[in-house]
């Protein structure tokens, strides 16, 4: 299971932070994704993804964690059956570009998310903090 | 393999992807009741639920799946062996993701392969003599002090 807790921080940026307390898994990856794409068009630019009570996360969780940088970006989602293919899109930006994902971060994952997060390689796309105003400031 | 102690095997029937945290949990519970460690036995879990989440969706289809996971000490090692009933298929046969690649150029899949490799010290596969496949994920020292036999700082 998979609950959403909800702020607005009024930063430099206007952020909203998003807290995933649960299991991120084939069974609730989904929600994640609809909550950003509900966030985003609430009028959220910014999105940091609180994960220090997410206490499971699947190879799934990586296919949310890049739809949700997507819908942050203002992109259309990838086909569902598109596999690793869904990857290239942000790939290539991120090549392009000078440094990680612009409008979503993450905070404090717990050691073995961050392990999960490593071996996928995208704690290089995605900026990970320990300080949440640090985080805010990163924006 | 010499079976040292195990519990019967845990069977699932009808298993859809929308109630694999139950996998999960029943076999944490299974897993740490044996004595394994937290940190092996969460550690396993992972590369049995990318595991089990592979043949449901790759050997199932969506379909409700007949998985049975068989948990066995064996001297400071905790194995999960893990048998299902579809299409004759080896998820190691696939190649792993080179993930020092740029994205775009990655094959498509082995993400969860990849999670397999990396949670688990040591995984196989056999078809049985009765058809049916057969992971064997073997997570080592998970009956001692985990942390200090297996420097938690390790890189990977």
């Amino acid at each position: 299971m998979l609950n959403f807790d909800i702020s607005f921080i009024e930063a430099a940026r206007p952020v909203t932070v998003l807290k995933m307390s649960g299991e991120l898994d084939a069974a609730s990856y989904e929600s994640a994704i609809d909550k950003t794409a509900d966030l985003y068009a609430d009028g959220t630019r910014d999105l940091l993804l609180d994960l220090g009570d997410l206490t499971f996360m699947s190879s799934t969780g990586i296919v949310a964690l890049h739809s949700m940088a997507m819908i942050m970006r203002g992109q259309k989602l990838p086909e569902e059956d598109a596999g690793w293919g869904k990857f290239t899109a942000i790939a290539r930006d991120v090549e392009a570009s000078s440094g990680p994902e612009a409008h979503l971060k993450l905070l404090s994952p717990q050691a073995r998310i961050r392990k999960t997060l490593d071996i996928s390689g995208f704690s290089q796309i995605l900026e990970i903090f320990e300080d949440q105003n640090a985080a805010l400031a990163a924006f | 393999m010499m079976l040292e102690k195990g519990l019967p095997p845990i069977v699932f029937n009808d298993l859809k992807i929308n109630n694999i945290s139950k996998l999960r949990e029943i076999v944490q519970l299974h897993a740490l009741s044996m004595g394994g460690h937290p940190d092996a036995v969460a550690d396993l879990v992972v590369a049995v639920n990318e595991a089990a989440a592979n043949i449901m969706r790759h050997g199932y289809h969506g379909r409700p799946a007949k998985i049975e996971i068989t948990l066995i000490q064996e001297k400071d090692d905790l194995l999960a062996v893990i048998l299902d009933e579809a299409f004759p298929f080896n998820p190691l046969d696939n190649n792993q993701p080179d993930t020092t690649l740029p994205l775009d150029q990655r094959q498509l899949g082995g993400m969860g392969v990849l999670m397999m490799r990396k949670f688990a010290d040591q995984i196989s596969y056999q078809l049985t003599a009765e058809g049916k496949n057969e992971l064997t994920i073997r997570k080592k020292n998970a009956f001692k002090d985990f942390q200090k036999e297996n420097n938690k700082d390790a890189q990977f």
